[in-house]
């Protein structure tokens, strides 16, 4: 392959991988703040994620140019096509992130500290493990080693899944009849539910790059 | 800021006997250090065109030139028109400056070595040790050192499609032109080589300015700078590789790209 090519293919990558890494820090710094309901962390865990959208069209145009000058082929393909639809899975966790911590800055303070203990600290943590081995996956290039993320990102989306109907238990449990903060609480949390899933799409292209065969949601 | 080291001015161009110009008023520059693609169904005049950049139509009395096809003097930074050249050893010097490579490889019947000091010979190099540096030089240059420098003094001929391609380049490079122009140098190769050859372009654009003329469009899209699509004589649009591929402002050059005629 052409130098060209393969050094703008690695600018591409480059660039989803701080993307990634914001995703982490902000998602990170939510589990860090989420017991004491500190605000500042959660102001200060939106930085990470700021202008996504200007940053992942910049990325996806340089994808299109790629196919459009180089036509990639077979991995190659596989790798660029990805990529591509990683930029939107990426752009989506950032959203979720945002809304998470929008709503996490206006109740978190009324939330029961045993059902944060119990149920959101936990959600937001296998939610943030799942992110940690995305981005870790990005960097490993052996199938077997990728397949084994990718289970373990599965194993913490399907833990999100679980804990989110617990603490959506617990929270109802606990409500006075305020159904409004009852549902911003719910509607809250729902996006950390939602990053996970965005996490194990990414991990499955990230599988799909190396491994190949049709491309297929999880 | 980009400086142009050819400039087409209002350029049309007829074959001896032609009743009308196979090339009508193109203007477009050559960028320095950039690679310059001509791309177009058979035909519309490319090669016709890269043809006149080094004046090599003058091989066949008759021809029609009109227009300026401006060369820049690296000595003195002044544009010249060569199409004002009529002495033979101004054709010599510009052909020094201008190369070319053919679809064909086209190899002396002689030493790896003497195909490579053939032009530095006629530029009146005699001192070995020199012929030997700028040979070896040249060489390098073209990615081919490697595999010759065992057998400088075996026939060019025995040497793959690809390698023979190489050496040519190797041949042109040798006199340190400002321009090459390739026409096709990649058709009558395998993937292998002509990658090799599309690295090498790359890699030289470096050094000297670059035209080439590709029925290959994934070609004309990997390596040039600037793409120009002619249709039937006229150059139709001129712009950066990525505008052509992606943004392409005129129809034909969409249709063209895209498969629907040509």
């Amino acid at each position: 392959m052409l130098e060209n090519y393969v050094n703008e293919l690695k600018k591409v990558k480059t660039d989803i991988k701080e993307l990634l890494n914001g995703l982490e820090s902000a998602n990170t710094l939510i589990y860090e703040a989420l017991y004491e309901c500190d605000k500042d962390k959660f102001t200060k865990a939106k930085s990470y994620i700021k202008n996504i959208s200007s940053k992942t069209d910049a990325i996806d145009n340089s994808i299109i140019k790629l196919l459009a000058l180089y036509a990639p082929e077979a991995t190659d393909l596989r790798e660029v096509v990805s990529y591509l639809k990683m930029t939107n899975e990426i752009l989506r966790a950032c959203t979720n992130t945002r809304s998470f911590i929008r709503g996490l800055l206006e109740v978190c303070d009324y939330i029961d500290k045993n059902a944060i203990n119990e149920y959101a600290m936990p959600l937001q943590n296998s939610t943030l493990k799942a992110i940690k081995i995305v981005n870790s996956m990005l960097d490993t290039d052996c199938v077997d080693d990728l397949q084994d993320c990718f289970n373990e990102v599965l194993i913490e989306e399907n833990k999100t899944d679980d804990l989110y109907e617990l603490l959506e238990k617990a929270i109802l449990d606990e409500s006075n009849d305020n159904f409004e903060k009852v549902h911003t609480i719910l509607r809250a949390f729902r996006k950390s539910e939602k990053i996970a899933d965005r996490a194990i799409s990414m991990a499955n292209l990230l599988v799909y790059i190396k491994v190949g065969g049709t491309m297929q949601r999880v | 800021m980009a400086q142009n080291v050819m400039d087409i001015k209002k350029f049309s161009f007829t074959y001896a006997g032609a009743p009308a110009p196979s090339l009508k008023n193109i203007n477009m520059p050559i960028e320095k250090n950039k690679i310059t693609a001509l791309i177009g169904p058979s035909g519309c005049g490319k090669s016709t065109l890269l043809r006149a950049m080094n004046r090599i139509h003058d091989l066949y009395p008759g021809n029609q030139y009109d227009g300026r096809i401006d060369l820049l003097n690296e000595e003195t930074g002044e544009m010249e028109n060569i199409l004002e050249i009529k002495k033979e050893n101004e054709f010599i010097r510009l052909r020094q400056k201008v190369g070319m490579i053919f679809q064909k490889p086209t190899p002396f019947p002689m030493s790896i070595f003497d195909n490579v000091a053939y032009g530095l010979k006629i530029d009146g190099i005699k001192n070995a040790t020199e012929l030997k540096d700028r040979v070896e030089t040249a060489l390098k240059g073209s990615a081919l050192w490697n595999e010759v420098k065992d057998r400088l003094k075996e026939s060019a001929m025995g040497l793959s499609g690809g390698q023979q391609q190489r050496l040519c380049i190797a041949r042109a490079v040798a006199v340190k032109p400002e321009v090459i122009l390739f026409d096709e140098p990649t058709s009558a190769l395998d993937p292998i080589s002509t990658g090799a050859i599309e690295e090498l372009l790359v890699e030289l654009k470096k050094d000297v300015s670059i035209a080439i003329v590709t029925h290959n469009m994934q070609q004309a899209s990997r390596i040039s700078d600037f793409t120009a699509f002619m249709y039937l004589g006229d150059l139709i649009e001129f712009d950066k590789t990525e505008t052509i591929f992606l943004n392409p402002s005129e129809k034909q050059t969409e249709d063209y790209i895209t498969g629907r005629f040509g």
